[in-house]
């Protein structure tokens, strides 16, 4: 078997054995999506042109969730310190590390938000368009994401640091994501909200394991 | 003295230690003056706008400071890239040194365009383009700071937050884009600071208050860079004998 | 301006105007104040590694 579809399938398989990690940011995404209609007037008018926006807020939310433990094991393990000294790209580690964790976490959510555009009346027939943007977005929140935690990895307690990093350099995806839904759902193209989030998942993708890759490195030089 | 060598000593933390009191305190008198002259501009000398009245006035504080939001972030990228590719100290420590300036004027220009907002959207906080990516580039001056001063060893910090300021150069232009295009898109009131053609009367005082401010930060630089090196260079000979009177 | 008093009301708009260079005027002697205390807090430090240096058996 090529060898970097084994390091993924051993990824996978890691992040599985602790299920627990995965089942709950599905059972937050569900549960913080039942809270608007209670908190707010549950007219169907008024939750259909807000469930966009909850639906991306509350996926990011739920990515941010899993982030401080993204790296926190194998560090602890020392297993990072070998794939920084090891000649391997660390580059593609990253990145199918990063995959590994969208697999797990986001890839779920991807499955239930079918349910959520039902509780949220968002019309059923532009599932698509919502999920296309969802897959988008939530590959390239992953990646800025995992930048956020290999920066705050030798830290204690980084879960608001990493909120404070990620968040502001997310707002572009959350913009074109959420827009790309609402765009659909006023029957207009929501082509261009979707071009723009593709052109940053090309360029996050591209860029950020580099810069996650040098922001592991400097927890072991110095 | 060539330029070379010049910039080549000026690397150097003792000697740009040496040289940059007499350059910081030029820089803090030609800033006051040219801050002092640019209010008496701006707040005597240039006649109201046809539209807003005096109320136009509050762009001598306003603009300057955003522009600065934006300039120091720009220096900031620049000492990251410089720092992380040639590990130069000095570098560093004027990254570390700008980042709460640049929170600053940014926290200005958020308190003044909001201030503006009122007498013109009739409300203090309107999801206008330019303040929503003023707000976010407050954010990233904010991780940047919070970075930089979380690692117990300095040099970490230094690198992690030159990571993030050069992540958050590429990102500024596409939080600025898609802020643009969001608006757009919803049509909202999308504010023109001056609608025609800036009068010359109006527009010297603006000038002159950028100026002022661009010696202002030049000379806070100087000096948070100089209590930088010595946090970073403090088991150096010439950094203990710097500090003994 | 025409008059001191046109100057301080600044129109109608001098509930706006003054806060916005008051404030201004605020963070701006502020930023002077931080850097002082940047400043002390470095000296504070290299005297304490001296010290820590010197009290370290050669």
């Amino acid at each position: 078997m090529n060898p970097w579809l084994f390091f993924f399938r051993t990824e996978l398989g890691v992040s599985w054995r602790e299920r627990r990690r995965v089942m709950l940011p599905l059972v937050f995404f569900a549960i913080v999506a039942f809270l608007f209609p209670l908190t707010m007037n549950p007219k169907a008018g008024l939750l259909a042109r807000m469930a966009p926006g909850i639906i991306w807020v509350d996926a990011m939310l739920a990515i941010f969730l899993g982030l401080e433990s993204l790296f926190r094991h194998d560090h602890e393990e020392g297993i990072l310190e070998q794939w920084v000294l090891s000649p391997t790209s660390l580059e593609l580690r990253v990145l199918f590390k990063v995959a590994s964790f969208w697999t797990v976490t986001s890839l779920p959510l991807l499955l239930m938000s079918p349910l959520l555009v039902l509780w949220l009346s968002f019309p059923v027939q532009e599932l698509g368009i919502l999920l296309v943007g969802l897959f988008l977005g939530t590959v390239t929140l992953c990646f800025l994401g995992a930048l956020g935690a290999a920066l705050t990895l030798t830290l204690r307690q980084s879960s608001m640091l990493i909120a404070v990093l990620f968040l502001p350099i997310a707002t572009p995806i959350l913009i074109f994501g959420a827009h790309s839904a609402i765009l659909a759902a006023r029957d207009l193209d929501p082509r261009p909200a979707l071009y723009l989030l593709a052109t940053l998942f090309f360029l996050t993708v591209g860029i950020v394991p580099k810069a996650i890759s040098a922001a592991l490195r400097i927890s072991y030089e110095t | 003295m060539t330029l070379k060598t010049f910039l080549h000593r000026l690397g150097s933390p003792p000697y740009f230690y040496q040289i940059s009191k007499p350059w910081g305190r030029a820089f803090a008198w030609i800033g006051l003056g040219l801050i002092l002259v640019g209010l008496y501009g701006g707040l005597w000398l240039a006649p109201p706008d046809y539209q807003q009245g005096n109320g136009f006035r509050i762009m001598y504080v306003h603009v300057p400071s955003a522009w600065m939001s934006l300039f120091v972030f720009m220096v900031i990228a620049v000492a990251s890239f410089i720092g992380l590719v040639w590990r130069m100290r000095l570098a560093d420590a004027v990254a570390a040194a700008s980042a709460p300036l640049g929170a600053a004027f940014t926290a200005v220009a958020l308190v003044t365009g909001s201030l503006w907002g009122k007498p013109m959207w009739g409300t203090y906080w309107v999801w206008d383009a330019r303040l929503t990516s003023e707000l976010i580039l407050f954010f990233l001056y904010l991780g940047i700071i919070t970075l930089n001063r979380s690692f117990e060893d300095q040099k970490t910090g230094d690198k992690a937050a030159a990571i993030l300021a050069l992540i958050g150069a590429i990102d500024v232009p596409i939080v600025h884009y898609s802020v643009d295009w969001w608006q757009t898109l919803h049509q909202g009131s999308s504010f023109k600071g001056l609608t025609s053609e800036i009068a010359p009367s109006m527009l010297w005082p603006l000038l002159v208050m950028m100026a002022g401010f661009m010696f202002y930060y030049a000379w806070l630089v100087l000096w948070r860079t100089r209590s930088e090196i010595l946090l970073r260079e403090m088991d150096r000979e010439w950094a203990q004998r710097v500090v003994e009177p | 301006m025409t008059s001191w008093h046109e100057f301080v009301t600044m129109g109608r708009f001098g509930l706006f105007v003054w806060p916005a260079f008051g404030f201004g005027l605020i963070v701006m002697l502020l930023n002077i104040y931080w850097a002082r205390l940047r400043e002390k807090t470095a000296r504070r430090e290299v005297r304490q590694a001296r010290q820590a240096e010197e009290e370290s058996p050669q």
